[in-house]
């Protein structure tokens, strides 16, 4: 009885468990089965009685029943062993076995219960806790749990990363740890509402890091319910939003740079329409915006530049930047303005070209100064050039020219005249001298221009009269007969006189300049226009000075040539006279000697007179040469012959090539030879013999003269065929001009010959000249 | 054979005299004129054998008498030798002057072989 009772107790207990509870024996044949188990696999207690235990489960699963009944049969029971089972529709469902041994009477293990627990709910609670947990500390964002009272209770890594703290040091404290001071309330407003059970997205506010910077930082707080949806907690996720900000007021810097630009920015599609367009397109352009978007580019191109767009178009395709490339665009108004233009590819996040921007920069100003500058340096050439060529000049009228064509082209000027400041018989006419820009008729037609009341100032020296329109200058049409311009007078309405005033004071003249257009001449020009009057001034005074030289030198000429004359005349009855003398009274002793020597020295004479002749002859450029061929070997003895004569204890030696026949004046190398031969005498008083050679080579003949005295320094020998020159040491004792080289040299030159002197000091001296062959140029010269 | 006349037109009264002396010495018979004017008086009246020219003269230039003398038919065969202190030869040859030449000052045994030459 006691046994039944305790047997039905245990029924009960059986059939009422949550869990399934299978018995089954050695050979796992099912010995009881629970309702329990029927629910949980799908089969009634009748079904599986005596079946296997391999019913419900796969055959790798069973091999862990047998471990676990070995265990038992050893004493060893198995709690709570997570393992696999199958219900008769063939689902697995993940199951805890707890395994019991059962006994008989004697103790004998007879078999195994087994409680088998569902275990597929905490299965997948776990693993959807295991993920949030992933999650939360895999996210980037900080997650943060806190109690009501604001107590922290979780963080996360990515809380770790951006507010500095590890988890220990910041669980179980207070949230306001990470809040600035003056925004402690938003706490108290956010735990308010989020305790209401309201969820909070997207609050951004800033809190702060360990390290004490604030970081910008977007919140989504939510309550935490517990099951019964009372609010326990309060989670929050903070997103660090820095870089977010950073490229927000990266492209708010960028727009507010685009929108100040004084450089029209544009972007524009491929296709050429326009998509954006700033401030200083407005202003470069003169489009607004809103007329500008969604237009076509062309709207700025030049209808003979619309190629242009197709090329840069085709460059930006292939991703190619067009660096400052210089062109012309339109404005709204239709004017046309160089431009600078920049463009870049627009690239998309994958790098494919969608579009381009373009920066344009109005160089107006650039080329306005470029062009300035051009002027100006070109101007600046004009005038150096104009200083240049004219301080070059002698000749009036050239000078004149210069000035006046010149300064017409630097005042832009459509005519310039330059007025000789002259008196005519009447005392009042000027005489016009130069003109650019008009024929001289135009200016003839009228005559001189008179002393009016707008010439007067000019002519007078007062200074530059610049007058924007003369037509309506109190000055102008006071005269008669004309009143005015005088009818069919160029048109002149922009007006501009310089005086040219000399050093001394005088006007020399005026330079006038007109163009038919008002207001052209400007201030600049004015000062352009005194500084060359003032180099024109100074030229015409030199000119003016060598005009004067040149009448000076002339008429020393002239009185070389008569005083010359004058003083032949003498000479010629003294020497007719003395050898009269000598031949009728036939005189011995010191008579006889002195006769010759008074010969000797009017021949002397004779030769200085004839230098100066030579000299005035050869800078008046008036000395006649007359070439022919002759033989220069019979000359040179001849000459020889003459000079053994006159001077008999001497040896006159020469040494002469055959065929010599030159191209030459006869007369004047003949007065060259003497003139070495006799410089050679005069030099070397002590040496007894003068040597004359003369060779040729294919180019030239060379004749040299050499004396044995006591030779020449070397910087005489640079200065010995100047005019006047005369070697200090040794002329003061020997007679003569210095002459006699210089004529001798101008007349080699006359000949395209050279003279030279080769000499050392002690030993002697030779003079060697060198006649060049007759050619066609020396034809030509002769 | 009487002696060769010789006109002689030189306006220095010196050279003048000289050159009378050196060619009477010669054996030539010699009238002087100082002046063209004289010359031409003395031409007209009677023609000489040989004359000697002077170049620079108070009332002329012997180089135009010169040409002129060869021009007129009855003077142009008449040998003439011009004097000079400044021309050269050439120079008389170049103004068209066909005539001998003697500068001045001369050697006078020169002048009277010149002399000689064209006589």
């Amino acid at each position: 009885m006691e046994c039944s009772k305790q047997l039905f107790t245990f029924k009960s207990i059986f059939d009422g468990m949550e869990d399934a509870v299978i018995c089954h024996d050695l050979s796992f044949s099912i010995t009881n089965w629970n309702p329990a188990a029927e629910i949980l696999f799908g089969y009634n207690s009748i079904e599986v009685d005596g079946a296997g235990m391999d019913l419900i489960m796969d055959t790798g699963y069973f091999q862990e029943q047998q471990q676990m009944l070995n265990d038992i049969l050893n004493g060893v029971k198995t709690h709570n062993f997570q393992s696999v089972m199958k219900n008769r529709a063939g689902k697995n469902i993940p199951v805890a076995i707890t395994i019991s041994p059962i006994s008989d009477e004697s103790g004998n293990i007879i078999g195994a219960s087994q409680i088998i627990r569902d275990i597929s709910r905490e299965i997948f609670y776990e693993e959807q806790q295991a993920t949030l947990a992933a999650i939360v500390e895999g996210s980037d964002d900080a997650i943060i749990s806190k109690s009501l009272d604001g107590i922290i209770t979780s963080w996360n890594k990515g809380a770790q990363a951006i507010f500095g703290y590890t988890e220990s040091e910041v669980i179980g404290k207070h949230m306001t740890m990470l809040l600035p001071a003056d925004r402690l309330h938003e706490e108290e407003v956010i735990n308010n509402k989020v305790r209401q059970g309201n969820r909070i997205e997207h609050f951004q506010t800033v809190h702060i890091a360990k390290d004490g910077t604030e970081i910008p930082i977007s919140l989504t707080i939510s309550p935490i319910k517990n099951k019964k949806g009372d609010v326990t907690g309060i989670s929050k996720i903070a997103r660090n939003i820095s870089i977010q900000q950073l490229a927000e007021e990266k492209r708010a810097t960028l727009a507010a740079i685009v929108e100040s630009s004084e450089d029209a920015i544009i972007s524009k599609t491929l296709e050429g329409i326009i998509t954006t367009w700033n401030k200083g397109a407005e202003n470069i352009f003169g489009y607004a915006e809103s007329e500008a978007v969604g237009r076509h580019i062309s709207l700025l191109i030049p209808r003979n530049r619309l190629d242009e767009e197709d090329s840069i178009i085709g460059s930006i395709r292939n991703g190619k930047k067009i660096d400052h490339f210089q062109t012309i665009r339109i404005r709204k108004d239709g004017k046309e303005i160089p431009i600078s233009l920049t463009v870049s590819p627009i690239l998309s996040l994958d790098g494919t070209v969608i579009g381009a921007s373009k920066i344009a920069r109005d160089i107006t100003a650039i080329r306005e100064a470029e062009i300035a500058a051009e002027n100006n340096s070109q101007k600046l050439l004009l005038l150096n050039s104009i200083g240049k060529s004219i301080n070059e000049q002698m000749d009036v009228n050239i000078i004149l020219q210069k000035v006046t064509d010149a300064t017409t082209k630097l005042t832009g000027a459509a005519f310039g005249a330059f007025f000789y400041n002259k008196l005519d018989e009447h005392g009042e006419s000027y005489m016009l001298f130069t003109l650019s820009g008009a024929p001289r008729e135009a200016f003839e037609k009228f005559g001189m221009p008179r002393n009016t009341a707008l010439f007067h100032p000019t002519f007078s020296g007062l200074g530059v009269v610049r007058v924007d329109d003369i037509t309506k200058d109190p000055r102008y049409g006071k005269m008669a007969p004309h009143f005015g311009m005088p009818k069919g007078h160029l048109p002149v309405c922009s007006y501009l006189a310089v005086p040219v005033i000399s050093a001394s004071g005088t006007v020399i003249g005026g330079l006038f300049f007109g163009h038919p257009e008002p207001g052209v001449f400007m201030e600049e020009h004015e000062d352009l226009i005194i500084s060359v009057a003032s180099q024109a001034a100074i030229a015409l005074d030199n000119s003016k000075l060598f005009e004067e030289v040149t009448a000076l030198s002339r008429k020393k000429d002239e009185f070389i040539a008569l005083a010359s004359h004058e003083l032949k005349t003498p000479l010629t009855s003294m020497s007719g006279f003395l050898q009269i003398l000598q031949k009728t009274i036939p005189t011995e002793g010191v008579g006889k000697k002195f006769l010759e020597k008074s010969i000797h020295q009017l021949e002397k004479l004779n030769r200085l007179v004839n230098d100066l002749l030579d000299i005035s002859k050869v800078q008046a450029g008036k000395m006649q040469f007359f070439f022919e061929h002759f033989d220069l070997a019979e000359l040179i003895k001849e000459i020889c012959d003459t000079f053994r004569q006159s001077m008999p204890l001497r040896d006159f030696v020469y040494q002469l090539d055959n065929d010599l026949f030159i191209y030459g004046d006869k007369m004047r190398l003949e007065q060259v030879i003497i003139n070495l031969i006799n410089n050679a005498v005069k030099y070397a008083p002590e040496s007894k013999e003068v040597s004359i050679r003369a060779t040729k080579n294919d180019d030239e003949t060379i004749v040299s003269v050499t004396d044995y005295g006591i030779g020449i320094s070397k910087e005489d020998q640079q200065n010995i065929f100047s005019q006047f020159y005369r070697v200090r040491d040794r002329d003061q004792h020997v007679s003569g001009l210095g002459l006699g080289l210089f004529i001798t040299k101008e007349i080699v030159e006359r000949h395209k010959g050279r003279i030279w002197v080769e000499s050392e000091q002690g030993k002697g001296a030779t003079f060697i000249f060198t006649i060049p062959h007759e050619t066609k140029d020396t034809q030509l010269i002769h | 054979m009487s002696a060769k006349l010789v006109y002689i037109l030189e306006d220095d009264p010196d050279i003048s005299e000289i050159v009378a002396f050196i060619l009477t010495d010669a054996g030539y018979d010699t009238k002087e004129y100082g002046t063209a004017a004289l010359f031409q008086a003395a031409i007209s009246e009677r023609l000489p054998d040989i004359i000697i020219l002077d170049v620079l003269l108070p009332d002329g230039n012997g180089l135009e008498i010169c040409k002129q003398l060869q021009k007129a038919e009855n003077t142009s065969k008449i040998p003439i030798l011009m004097m000079s202190a400044n021309r050269t030869k050439r120079e008389i040859e170049e103004s068209g002057c066909n005539a001998d030449f003697i500068s001045k000052p001369f050697d006078i045994d020169h002048f009277r072989q010149q002399v000689d030459l064209i006589a």
